[in-house]
């Protein structure tokens, strides 16, 4: 299972926001993709995720060019969990956790055993349990991007793509949630790709960190090695001192 | 949705509607109409009169009622009809025209079938390769108006015993329906069920938006058109027997959906609802003015606007635009 871009030229109509792409998200790691406003890091998830059409170049899901693949098949493969999802009005927890089977469902045929199987996982996973018959319109912003994740999961496939999961919850949901997909990620090795807003959260919970600005990828590799002053000053325009955490002793921003 | 009042409900009226009238048929004459077929003395009365126009209610009112449920789910608003996109609009016209160059019956049907796919073609056409929901509606609403004002100056042409007829076509209405429109409602109708159950969980996961539907593999781009242009042939088939009957397919999507008590469109309750109400409406022009027959759309006019006003007044707008 590998996901990549090639030469990948992304835009809706008119001058492409990303132009040229090469890219190789590892398999089985957590990939947080950084970079300011509009600097194209949602129109490549979305590109990856088969969202947005390529202009020009391709995005490989395990060699096949996804512009060739329907859409069943490339969610069959792949999750992707937009900026802010709609929960249909008055649906519960449970009806929408068993959406994600959706490209798992024939027509004409409810779902079946392991279907429902899957749900009961993916709702453990996400600790969304107790949470079954509650509707989603009354339950917390935690709780409520918890049952999202558990949508995703219930799709069980091998990459998982989040846009900005963490946006809208304050500290500590952010933490719970970093934490959730990064134990996802470790148990069943699942690959993680997210856009994140905010770097010392994607220095401390990322394997592999990708460094977006205007529409380019300046730097990829290792949190240590892309969260470093040089590169923040080119990605951010921000004058920073990277010291190492002294509890995780992952990078640690400082403004200066 | 619990299916079972609903489905007692039908029987109860379908059985009213059958029986009650200018002339009552009493429960042993349908007995005897079942048995001794046209040897009963009821049996011009309820085989031949009443029988078929209950049908061509039941067929177009489900017709109605589906089109009415998908519109609300494509365009993701509780008071969404097939009207924004111009489909009953463009049936009027087309029906209009044809009354107008003095043609009747089975011609004006054709020309109503006509403007109603004419007007999604042209819309799809209009708005787009991929269009957004919001386009959708706009250009609807333009197609709705531009025909509904060609149709104005028509009958401002027509003399004043053609524009009456059209009128009276306009309104919708059941009287005079006979086992042919009976059998052509029905011959198109288990088709468009077969699609609407085929595309009833596609446009279940497109209500979640397109980025969230596409990315649980429903390709939204090809379900779109597919949509619309079934809309069009559910309003086509009611309106080609019973006219332009307004409020089915407002009413008939919400009622079912609350009932449903659930997330998400229901179509077969929504097909229930909606033959429901056109039952009701009929039973309603028998018992109101059993000698001077009213069309069956003032009645669910007189329904749905009340029920337009209370689904504002119990804020589902705020909610769905919030």
């Amino acid at each position: 299972m590998s996901l990549a871009a090639r030469n990948l030229t992304l835009g809706y109509g008119g001058q492409p926001i990303l132009r040229d792409l090469d890219l190789n998200l590892p398999q089985g790691q957590v990939t947080a993709i950084i970079g300011r406003n509009g600097c194209g890091k949602s129109t490549l998830l979305r590109g990856l995720g088969g969202l947005t059409r390529a202009q020009a170049g391709q995005v490989l899901l395990d060699g096949d060019d996804i512009a060739t693949l329907r859409p069943k098949a490339i969610a069959q493969r792949m999750t992707l969990l937009p900026q802010s999802p709609i929960a249909p009005e008055g649906i519960r927890v449970a009806e929408l956790v068993a959406r994600g089977r959706t490209p798992w469902l024939r027509p004409f045929r409810p779902p079946g055993p392991e279907d429902r199987a899957a749900v009961t996982r993916a709702m453990e996973a996400a600790a969304v349990t107790d949470l079954r018959d509650a509707r989603v319109s009354d339950l917390s912003g935690g709780q409520r991007q918890r049952v999202w994740i558990a949508m995703a999961l219930a799709q069980e496939t091998g990459w998982l793509l989040l846009d900005e999961p963490t946006t809208f919850l304050d500290l500590r949901h952010q933490l719970d949630l970093l934490k959730l997909l990064r134990a996802l990620n470790r148990q069943d090795g699942r690959s993680v790709v997210m856009v994140l807003h905010d770097i010392s959260l994607a220095a401390r919970f990322a394997d592999h960190v990708v460094a977006m600005r205007d529409g380019l990828v300046l730097a990829q590799g290792t949190p240590q090695s892309v969260i470093a002053d040089e590169i923040l000053r080119q990605v951010f325009g921000l004058e920073t001192k990277v010291i190492a955490d002294p509890l995780h002793g992952a990078p640690l921003v400082l403004p200066l | 949705m619990r299916r079972a009042p609903v489905i007692a409900a039908l029987l109860l009226v379908f059985l009213a509607a059958l029986c009650l009238g200018r002339n009552l048929v009493t429960i042993r004459d349908l007995w005897e109409v079942l048995h001794q077929g046209p040897e009963a003395k009821a049996w011009f009365l309820v085989w031949e009169l009443r029988l078929p126009r209950l049908l061509t209610a039941i067929g177009a009112g489900a017709a109605f009622g589906i089109a009415g449920a998908i519109s609300q789910s494509l365009f993701r608003n509780p008071l969404a009809a097939p009207e924004m996109m111009g489909v009953t609009a463009g049936a009027s016209l087309g029906a209009v025209a044809v009354l107008l160059a003095g043609a009747n019956g089975f011609a004006v049907a054709s020309g109503a079938v006509g403007g109603a796919v004419a007007a999604p073609v042209l819309l799809l056409a209009l708005a787009g390769r991929q269009p957004e929901v919001s386009r959708l509606i706009l250009t609807g609403i333009g197609i709705s108006l531009t025909a509904s004002a060609m149709t104005g100056l028509l009958l401002s042409r027509a003399s004043d015993t053609v524009a009456g007829d059209a009128m009276l076509w306009l309104t919708g209405s059941l009287n005079g329906r006979h086992w042919q429109h009976a059998r052509l409602i029905w011959a198109v109708l288990p088709v468009l069920l077969l699609v609407a159950a085929l595309i009833a969980r596609p446009l279940d996961r497109m209500e979640m938006g397109d980025d969230l539907a596409q990315s649980l593999g429903i390709p939204v781009h090809l379900t779109r058109p597919v949509l619309v242009l079934l809309i069009a042939a559910l309003i086509a088939a009611g309106v080609a027997v019973v006219g332009p009957v307004g409020f089915v397919g407002l009413m008939a999507g919400p009622i079912a959906r609350r009932l449903a008590n659930g997330a998400g469109p229901d179509l077969i309750g929504a097909a229930m609802i909606g033959a429901l109400i056109m039952l009701l409406a009929d039973l309603m022009v028998t018992l109101s003015a059993p000698y001077a027959l009213l069309p069956a759309g003032v009645f669910t006019g007189l329904m749905g606007a009340p029920w337009l006003i209370w689904l504002l007044w119990r804020g589902d707008i705020e909610r769905k635009t919030a």
